[in-house]
Order: C-alpha cells, then sequence, then structure tokens
C-alpha cells in the first residue's frame, strides 16, 4: 500500500510542474503586451514601458521568468491582486472555505440522492419507479446548473418564498446551491449504480445466496451493494472536476463568495495575478483530491494498486 | 451470395447474424430504442427550427421596441420580448444557430485533435505514448469549464476563441478512447499481417484501425456535442463568450437573470431551448451507445 | 425527585423576582439605554471601492458607509442649505478664497485623540499630497491652496481661486479623518478601518459581502439638524452588498434587510403600493445620465453633424422605460432639473426625430449601405463606446445602440474594466462616453466642459475658451443672479456644440421597511444619515 502511495506521489510531481508552466504561460500567451496588464489608467511612454517591463522581469529570458513564478509560487507567493494590492494567496484563502462547504455539501446530496435512486430504480425495475427515476436522471444529466439554479430561485424564492436567495451562512442559504450542484452528479449516480446493481443482482453468488436460504434483504444489502460501491467511488472522483467546474457558475448565480467566483470576477476584471492564482490553486487541489480518492480507492479494492 | 462474416483487411468486423449485414443491424436495434427515437425526432426538430430560423423567425431579432418592454408571452410574441422589447422565439431561433454550432465545432476540433493523438500515441508507444499521456493529464487536472474559462481569459471572448476553449477542454476522452483502441489491436493477426503485406504506419492506423473507433466515437462525440453546448452557454452565461446584442442561449438566460422575479420568460425559454437540445442530444447518444454495441451499457 | 417545599417555591420566586427587578432597574437607568437598539441591516446596491478611506475612494458606495464614521464640517440636507456638523458656525469671502469654521469643542475620534483645527487641516492637506492617492476627494477639494490653524478651534481653507462649490462639498469624501489614526495605522489599514468622529465605528469589512459598524458609545455631539444629540439609538449597523437588484429588493421583503438603496425600477410598483414598505424618491442635483461625445476624434463622430444626427436619434423616452422602467425623467440638458441654475429652455433645442436624424446624415453625405450601416466615402459610419463593464451601463449602452442602429448608425460597444477603460481614454481611443455627475452645485458643468478637465472628466475633450471664461466667473463670484445667466448661456452652447447627449435625469429610489424611521437623505439624494434611526417594534 505505501508503495503504491509513492508511486502515485511521484507521478504527482510532473503534473504539478506541468499546471504551474501552464499557468506561468497564461501571462504570456495574451496577445498584445503583457506590460499594459500592470500598467493601469496612467498614460504611457516607450521608455516607462521599458522600465515597468524591467522592473516586472518580463525582459528576462521565458525560462528565468518561468523559475522565479515557480520559486515564488512554492512558498505560497503567487503575487498581488491589481485591484486590491492583497496577496493572491490571502484572497483565494478567505474564500476556499466557501468553496469546500458547497462542494462538500453537493457531494453529499449527489451520493444520499443517486444512491437512494440508483437502489431503489434497481430493486423496482421495469415499474413506473424505475422508468420516473430515470427519467429523473436523464433530465438532471440535461438540465444545466445555471438553469436549474435560476428555476429553483424562481420557485422556492421569489413565489414561495422559503429560501433566501444569496449569499452565505446557514443552511438555508445552502439548500439551493448544494441541490443545483449536486443534481447532476446525482442523476449521473443514479444511473451507475442502478445498472451495477442490476449487474450484481443476477450473479451466481447472489442466486446461490439466495438458494442458500438467506433472507432477501440480507442478499441485497451485503452482496450487491458493496460491490456497487466501488463503481460509485470511481464515479465520485470523477464528479468531483465536474462539481468544482459547476460551482463556478452556482458561486456566481447565488452571490456566494468562492474561488469559482473569485476566479470570474477576475477574468472579467482582467486581474491576471489573480486569474494564474487561481486557476493554480484549483488545479493543485483538485489533483490532490483526486490522488487522496485513488488511494481510498485502493484501499478498498487490492487489485488497483498492482496495476 | 452473401460474404460470411470474417475477419476483413479494411474496416469492420462483425460476427455473422443470420446473413444480416452489420449496418442493418444497427439501425435495427436503433429503431427499437426508445430513446434513440424520441431524442432523435427532437434533435431533428430543433435543427430544422434554428437552420430555419431566417424563414420562421416571426421579428428581427436584434430590432428593438424600447417604448413595450417585457411584454409577457402573447399571441402576438409567444415567447414575450425582452427588456428591449425584442421578440423573444426569434432570438431563440437565431441563437440556437450560435450555441449549437459552438457545440459542434468544439466537438469537432476535440475529436479531430483528440483522435490523432491517441492514434499516434497507442500506436507509436514508448516515448510518443508518454509524452502524449502526460499532456492528457495536465488537461485533466483543470477540471473542465475552469480549463476553457483560463483559455477564454487568455485569448480573448469571441466566437472562436470560445470553440477552441470548449474543444481543447473535451481532448482527453477521445485520445483515451482512441489510444484504448489501437492498444486492443495492435497486437491482432489482421494488423500483423498488413504489416507484413507492407503497409505504412500510416496506412494501417487510419484505414485499418480508425474504423474500429467509430462506434464508441459516434456515441462521445453525440455526448460531447451536449456537453460542449453546456458549457459554451455556460462561458456565455457568464460574460466571456457571445455578447450582446446578438443573441445566444447562455447570454440570453443571464438576461433573463436580472428580470426573473418580474419577468420569468425572459430566462425561462432560453434556459428550456438548451435543455431540451441537450436532452435529445442525450438521448439520442444513449440510444447509439445500445444500438452499436449493447455491452457499452454503463 | 421529591415534593418541592414550601421554602423552595419561596427562594425560587424570590430569584425571579430580584432578577425582574435587576432587569427593570437596568431599563430605567438613563445613561446606558437608548430606544430601540439593535441592528439595521442596510442592502447597498454597489460593492465599496477597494479602499474605505474617504479621501482615497471614488465610489458613493463607499461613501454611504464612511459617512456615519468620518464626519463632515456641515451637513446640507437641502441643495444649498447649510447646517452645522463639526463646524459651528462659518463664513465665506465674497470671492470664494476664504473659508472660515469655527469649530466644535469637546469632539474625540474614535481612537480617543481630540477633534480640533489639526484635524481638518491634517485632513484637507492629505487629499493634495501624492502619496495619499486621493480619489474623488481630490476634484471636490478643486484649488485648495492650504488651510491656515488659527486657533484650535478656528480654521481657514484658502483656495487658490474662488470656488463657490466647496461648502457642498465638504459632506462626503472629505470627512474629517483622526490624524493620530492615519498616522499610526499607516495607509493600508486605514483604508480597511477608517477612525472619524461619528457615531459609527467600524467593526469590519469582509470584502464583497457586508461591513458591519457599531455604535460610538462616547458619542455626544449630534448636529442641530438631527433629534437627539447622544449615542445613536442603532446598537450595529451591517452593510451587506448585494448587487442584484430583485434579490435585494427580496430581503427587504423577507426583513432580512430593514433599508435598501438603489431601488430596482421592477420592484419600485410592487413596493409603494404595500404598507409595510415605504419608497423614498429623490431627485438628485447635478449632471444627469449623459453621452459625452469626443469632438477631437478622427472618426465620423469628429463632426457636428453626425454628432446632431445622434442628438436627434435617441430614443430618450424608450431607454427611461426600458433602462429604468419609466422611473427616471428624460434629459434635455447636462443639468438635472433641482440644480441651482436649470435652464428650462433646453428642453427645445432636440427632440426625439430619428426621421431627422436620417436627414442630416443624407445631407452630410452619409448614404444608407447594404447592412443598413451608413457610408460615405468607403468609410462606415462606426462610433466606439467603450463602457464599464457594469449591468446598468451596459443596458443603456445597448438601447442607445438600438436606437443609432436604426438611422444607421453602427454603435460598437465595448464592455471593459476600469484599468483597461481608464488607459482607453487617456489614449483618447474612444467616441462616446457615459458621464454621471451627482453634484450639489451647477459648477459641475466645469468639471465637465472645462478645457483644463479634458484629462479627467471632459471626456467630450471640449476646448472652447468662451466657454471656459463662462465657468470660471460663474465658480468665482457667490451673486446668484450672475451665477444663472452665466450657466444659461453654458447650457445652450454646449448643447448646440453637441458634446453632449443628455439622456435621464436620475430619481434616486431607496425603500425600507415601516418599521424604520428617523432616517434622512442628503441633498444629493446619494447619502442616507442613519444616526437617527429607530427600528421601532
Amino acid at each position: 500500500m505505501l508503495r503504491y502511495i509513492i508511486q502515485r506521489l511521484l507521478q504527482l510531481i510532473p503534473i504539478l510542474i506541468g499546471i504551474s508552466v501552464l499557468t506561468f504561460l497564461m501571462l504570456h500567451l495574451i496577445p498584445g503586451d503583457p506590460v499594459l496588464i500592470f500598467a493601469g489608467d496612467k498614460p504611457m511612454t516607450e521608455e516607462r514601458a521599458a522600465e515597468i517591463r524591467h522592473q516586472l522581469g518580463l525582459d528576462r529570458p521565458l525560462w528565468v521568468q518561468y523559475g522565479d513564478y515557480a520559486a515564488h509560487a512554492v512558498r505560497g507567493d503567487l503575487g498581488r491582486g491589481l485591484r486590491s494590492q492583497r496577496p493572491v494567496l490571502d484572497s483565494i484563502l478567505e474564500v476556499a472555505p466557501g468553496t469546500t462547504q458547497l462542494t462538500l455539501a453537493a457531494l453529499a446530496l449527489a451520493t444520499i440522492l443517486g444512491m437512494t435512486l440508483g437502489i431503489l430504480a434497481a430493486l423496482a425495475r421495469g415499474t413506473w419507479l424505475d422508468t420516473a427515476a430515470m427519467t429523473f436522471a436523464i433530465l438532471g444529466v440535461s438540465m444545466p446548473v445555471f438553469y436549474s439554479s435560476l428555476l429553483m430561485i424562481l420557485l422556492f424564492s421569489f413565489t414561495l418564498g422559503w429560501l433566501p436567495a444569496t449569499g452565505q451562512g446557514g443552511v438555508a442559504r445552502l439548500v439551493m446551491p448544494a441541490t443545483a450542484l449536486g443534481m447532476i452528479s446525482a442523476a449521473v449516480l443514479a444511473r451507475l449504480v442502478r445498472s451495477g446493481m442490476l449487474a450484481v443482482l443476477r450473479q451466481e453468488y447472489v442466486v446461490t445466496a439466495r438458494a442458500k436460504g438467506l433472507a432477501p434483504r440480507v442478499v441485497v444489502l451485503r452482496h450487491a451493494l458493496k460491490n456497487a460501491l466501488i463503481p460509485t467511488i470511481t464515479m465520485l472522483g470523477l464528479q468531483l472536476g465536474a462539481l468544482l467546474g459547476g460551482a463556478v457558475v452556482t458561486e456566481t448565480i447565488f452571490s456566494r463568495p468562492g474561488v469559482g467566483r473569485l476566479a470570474v470576477d477576475a477574468i472579467l476584471s482582467r486581474d491576471f495575478p489573480l486569474v494564474q492564482g487561481t486557476v493554480l490553486f484549483t488545479a493543485v487541489a483538485y489533483v490532490l483530491v483526486n490522488l487522496l480518492v485513488d488511494i481510498s480507492y485502493a484501499a478498498i479494492d487490492p487489485r488497483v494498486r498492482y496495476q | 451470395m452473401r460474404e460470411p462474416a470474417a475477419v476483413r483487411l479494411r474496416g469492420r468486423r462483425w460476427p455473422a447474424r443470420g446473413g444480416r449485414s452489420p449496418a442493418r443491424e444497427i439501425l435495427r436495434r436503433l429503431g427499437r430504442s426508445r430513446s434513440a427515437l424520441v431524442g432523435g425526432a427532437l434533435l431533428l426538430a430543433i435543427a430544422l427550427a434554428v437552420i430555419l430560423a431566417p424563414a420562421l423567425s416571426p421579428y428581427n431579432p436584434i430590432k428593438a421596441n424600447q417604448r413595450s418592454p417585457l411584454d409577457p408571452p402573447s399571441a402576438a410574441h409567444l415567447m414575450g420580448t425582452d427588456r428591449f422589447g425584442r421578440d423573444i422565439l426569434s432570438r431563440i431561433l437565431w441563437g440556437g444557430r450560435l450555441s449549437m454550432s459552438v457545440g459542434v465545432v468544439a466537438v469537432g476540433i476535440a475529436a479531430c485533435s483528440g483522435v490523432v493523438l491517441g492514434l499516434v500515441s497507442g500506436y507509436y508507444g514508448r516515448r510518443t505514448d508518454v509524452v502524449i499521456m502526460r499532456l492528457v493529464d495536465l488537461l485533466l487536472a483543470f477540471p473542465g469549464i475552469l480549463l476553457a474559462l483560463a483559455i477564454v481569459a487568455t485569448l480573448g471572448a469571441t466566437l472562436p476563441n470560445l470553440m477552441i476553449a470548449v474543444g481543447i477542454s473535451a481532448i482527453p476522452e477521445y485520445v483515451r478512447v482512441a489510444r484504448g483502441t489501437v492498444l486492443s489491436l495492435k497486437e491482432r493477426e489482421f494488423v500483423l499481417a498488413a504489416r507484413v503485406v507492407g503497409c505504412s504506419d500510416q496506412t494501417i492506423i487510419f484505414r485499418h484501425i480508425l474504423p474500429n473507433i467509430t462506434a464508441p466515437l459516434t456515441v462521445l462525440a453525440t455526448l460531447g456535442i451536449a456537453a460542449a453546448i453546456i458549457t459554451g452557454s455556460a462561458l456565455s452565461f457568464l460574460g466571456l463568450g457571445i455578447r450582446p446584442p446578438t443573441p445566444e442561449w447562455g447570454n440570453m438566460l443571464a438576461e433573463g437573470r436580472e428580470f426573473l422575479r418580474h419577468a420569468w420568460w425572459v430566462a425561462f425559454f432560453p434556459g428550456l431551448a438548451i435543455m431540451l437540445a441537450v436532452l435529445s442530444i442525450n438521448l439520442l447518444g444513449d440510444g447509439l451507445r445500445d444500438a452499436l454495441d449493447p455491452r457499452l451499457r454503463p | 425527585m421529591g415534593r418541592v417545599t414550601r421554602r423552595e417555591v419561596i427562594a425560587a420566586a424570590g430569584a425571579w423576582i430580584g432578577a425582574a427587578g435587576l432587569a427593570a432597574g437596568g431599563v430605567l437607568r438613563p445613561a446606558a439605554a437608548a430606544p430601540g437598539g439593535g441592528t439595521l441591516v442596510y442592502g447597498l446596491g454597489f460593492d465599496l471601492d477597494d479602499t474605505m478611506d474617504p479621501q482615497v475612494t471614488d465610489f458613493d458606495s463607499t461613501i454611504r458607509v464612511t459617512l456615519n464614521v468620518c464626519e463632515p464640517l456641515v451637513w446640507e440636507p437641502t441643495p444649498g442649505h447649510f447646517v452645522p456638523a463639526l463646524a459651528e458656525s462659518w463664513d465665506v469671502s465674497p470671492d470664494a478664497k476664504v473659508y472660515t469654521f469655527r469649530l466644535r469643542k469637546g469632539v474625540r475620534f474614535h481612537d480617543g485623540t481630540p477633534f480640533g483645527a489639526e484635524a481638518v487641516k491634517f485632513t484637507m492637506d492629505r487629499v493634495v499630497a501624492p502619496e495619499t492617492k486621493a480619489g474623488q476627494s481630490h476634484d471636490q477639494l478643486g484649488p485648495y491652496d492650504h488651510t491656515e490653524i488659527v486657533d484650535d478651534s478656528t480654521v481657514k481653507i484658502v483656495m487658490k481661486d474662488g470656488y463657490a462649490p466647496l461648502l457642498t462639498n465638504l459632506n462626503g469624501y472629505l470627512g474629517i479623518v483622526s490624524p493620530a489614526a492615519v498616522k499610526k495605522m499607516g495607509l493600508a489599514d486605514f483604508a480597511r478601518h477608517p477612525v472619524g468622529t461619528g457615531p459609527f465605528m467600524v467593526k469590519e469589512w469582509v470584502p464583497k459581502d457586508h461591513i458591519t459598524l457599531v455604535r460610538n458609545p462616547e458619542y455626544a455631539w449630534g448636529s442641530s439638524l438631527f433629534k437627539h444629540q447622544g449615542p445613536p439609538y442603532l446598537d450595529q449597523v451591517m452593510f451587506k452588498i448585494i448587487p442584484e437588484g430583485s434579490v435585494r429588493a427580496g430581503t427587504l421583503k423577507t426583513g432580512e434587510t430593514q433599508y435598501i438603496d438603489d431601488l430596482d425600477p421592477l420592484e419600485y410598483a410592487g413596493l409603494r403600493n404595500d404598507p409595510r414598505f415605504v419608497v423614498i424618491g429623490r431627485g438628485q442635483p447635478g449632471s444627469g445620465f449623459v453621452l459625452l461625445l469626443n469632438v477631437t476624434s478622427k472618426g465620423p463622430i469628429g463632426a457636428l453633424a453626425v454628432r446632431r444626427a445622434i442628438a436627434f436619434a435617441v430614443d430618450r423616452e424608450g431607454l427611461n422605460k426600458s433602462v429604468f422602467h419609466g422611473l427616471n425623467k428624460v434629459a434635455w440638458s447636462p443639468l438635472m432639473r433641482p440644480t441651482f441654475g436649470y435652464d428650462p429652455s433646453t428642453e427645445r433645442i432636440y427632440s426625439f426625430d430619428p426621421a431627422k436624424a436620417r436627414q442630416i446624415l443624407e445631407e452630410a453625405g452619409w448614404k444608407a449601405g447594404g447592412d443598413g450601416i451608413r457610408e460615405k466615402g468607403g468609410q462606415k459610419l462606426v462610433v466606439d463606446f467603450p463602457i464599464i463593464g457594469r449591468p446598468r451601463d451596459k443596458a443603456m449602452a445597448e438601447s442607445v445602440q438600438a436606437s443609432l442602429r436604426d438611422v444607421g448608425i453602427d454603435l460598437k460597444v465595448t464592455p471593459l474594466e476600469r484599468g483597461a477603460f481608464r488607459a482607453l481614454v487617456r489614449q483618447n481611443r474612444y467616441d462616446v462616453n457615459f458621464m454621471w455627475f451627482s453634484y450639489g452645485d451647477p459648477d459641475v458643468l466645469r468639471t465637465i466642459f472645462h478645457s483644463a478637465n479634458v484629462e479627467a472628466f471632459n471626456r467630450g475633450r471640449y476646448q472652447v475658451p468662451d466657454v471656459d471664461k463662462m465657468l470660471e466667473e460663474a465658480a468665482a463670484t457667490t451673486n446668484l443672479n450672475r451665477r444663472a445667466a452665466l450657466y444659461s448661456r453654458i447650457q445652450q452652447r454646449v448643447l448646440r456644440d453637441a458634446v453632449v447627449v443628455p439622456l435621464v435625469d436620475t430619481i434616486t429610489y431607496n425603500a425600507k421597511r415601516a418599521e424604520v424611521q428617523g432616517d434622512m437623505i442628503d441633498a444629493l439624494a446619494s447619502y442616507v444619515w442613519l444616526y437617527d434611526v429607530q427600528v421601532k417594534k
């Protein structure tokens, strides 16, 4: 197990380097002179431009600039936001808990809802319940998160007045964003769990177990569920990316502070250091979380470790 | 006499089934799949509607009628008007052209580049494989929409850039599928035979191996178009894609958000359009997947 | 558990009575208690700037918060009418160059240091000091020369040139700050936690989310303008930043907020007819939403004919309806109606006449092209319009764009963020700019049309010596008739030169729950004074 973990950690390093290279390159792939981004609103002569370029080190060879960027990044210095002049990492860490809260809530919701629906559909195979659940599933996958969010706000905030439409803090404010975000993953999961369980329910040893006279409930719970769990965990890991991406839109619609919204605002206001910082941070976090998921997956299913 | 199914040097390998040709078999299965029929019909309707927008659209989509904004749905305006008095139905028809073409072109870009990369990576193996797969892992390190956002932020928010951004973020899956297929077929007899005969690498890749990808590729591309439509309209919704007054489903939804409480129709219909388009494609994709290879069912 | 004994009952009763007595005694004690108490949650429609330092910020929304923290020398409840705040009385020299203020005694800053002439001098001086990087306050202070300390409670603010608008400008960006605090905290920290003499103190600021102010218990110098003079009734004020109009109004309805500003026009009808709420509408003085047309542009808009065509083509009524739901007023003058010096005859110079606009363009040689856009000599009639990408600005720009398209003008709207926008403006790479300048005095016309301000708010880049002279003369005298006559001529001139296309006069709408009482709006209809506010049960 330990060998597996170390192996994965080593594989991580080139990816982290790659991520940092890509985010570093963002600044230089912009059409036009990067100096203009930092110039702000002062009129600029050529000498002033050259001065700023020198000050920021933009006239050095690219790989030197990258080295500088990476060295600072590793220490946690991602530069300063252009508008606020605050260290980028501070701005990110300030809002990161919000995104974490939202993503975890959505994940929990997706898991509970998805598994329940999937199990019910599998057990009630062929009945109206099955059809209903699968219809919900395909609708859920087809409805973009920004549409379901707006519909929910329209229904639950404006028409019924049950839930507050914006902001952060308290369960009431978390319900709609988490539901909107988690719904898609729930739908995907439901379909997966259903087919996973159906496949297992047909397998021989289950038939054998029934033949031995064990109660049906025991059969289901012990065998089918456990084996349906593995693809579920895989799927959840994959859904994490979708959730993080969806968080970007959800945070914007519900006016919740979060890393996604920070990134969007930064892009809209051309605050490049902040854009780079949020992209880097999110990618690194995503990769690390995926690693954790993979490791726990390996812990459950030993076959994975020897691939 | 009908040719018995056998390994062919070119194209598909399908087991014989009482003499029916494989293509007919697929179509038969497709015809039996409820989701494919419903999805296909719906998609056809939507596609026709947006293609024929110039003919079907009751009003000029960008002509404003500012003195009577935000009219609810009525006989004159079936889906109501937006804040500048523009007819929403017309804007949805015209906007669909952009929204859907972003999806198609983006997937085109992703599929072409992805398949080529995957084929090359799988066939040549070793260092090429390692390099390409590392790049793919790198792309996968960024959550989907974030990658598209970052690309649009860097290159600027124009229609071509939008297509490129959405396309690039979708490449990894195509690489994987292509590579997987190559790997599984590389050591088969028909490939070895082709090499013995003297076919060039290119010929082998493109004429012998590639056709076997068509099945999973079709499914992937179909479902991919749906996802690309969503990502593209999400970017426009956030203000990073197509901008008003040019109509597009995502930016119409953004405009509608402001009036959600009092003029729900401004956001409701564009969102519904996105949902129906995506739903139809998903249904069709599911049906295709079942028809092409029932073993692929999740 | 056994039966309760009589003794225990008496003991318990005694305890309850004692507790009640303590509570009652607490209520009856005069000093600490104030009627009401509690927290007022205020829904802000605009986010703050990145600083809360009143002299550094550029945003009115920031001042809405800081005016409760850093008090001014005078209050202006209605245009032209001034009431003592930190200054008890004052004189203005006839040439409007020397302002003498006699200051209130016994006032302290939140950090305990005493308020006096030194603090006033410090505040004014820092506006012109380069390291402060002053924002709007710099323009508002005008041609400031220096401040003279006559004695600890008398101060003379001396201008380089006559400057009539100084009094009206003191009420906002020139709120007095504590010199000790600025020196001790440094600019960066002070920006997050300003220190003044106000009835409220800054408790915390969570950017993009909210600002919390708490009562200043030492406050004892309320102006005669207000109903009381001691500490404020409210314990706390929380300013929540809620940029979406319908959401903000929603919070008012649920009670999450008790006061909101910048009322969304769509919410107006619903709230106005509901007895649980009160809508407060107030016309503003100054310059309303206008288009400034760059007369130095090398594009088509440099020609007077094109500019005049635009003035006839814009559907102001339509813009008012689609963007503001009919709640503002169509404007024909760069001065808004409540402003002193407004000339009603300007309403007859232009009208909404697209046919006339087309005729003017035809006569100037602009013929209709294939796609509906006019062309002349191979050049298309394109006008560049960069804007700051705020929702309202985008909506107004789109409305104007639609109007102009109807007569064959292609208005290219480019939403940008602040830095990029300013860069474009400085480099003179634009044809049209929005302007909106609520201001207490018609001297706002000098800010917008005087040649000296070409790098600032004179986005039309208008440089006409005759007009310059008239503007200067009007600013340097306190003779009302003379001023009115001059401003009338100025308005007519800038309209005929079509450097400005007025759109709408802004009417500020705020809304509150009926239980909120004691709130006041200033003459600019921009700042809400919360000192007297109580929330009745």
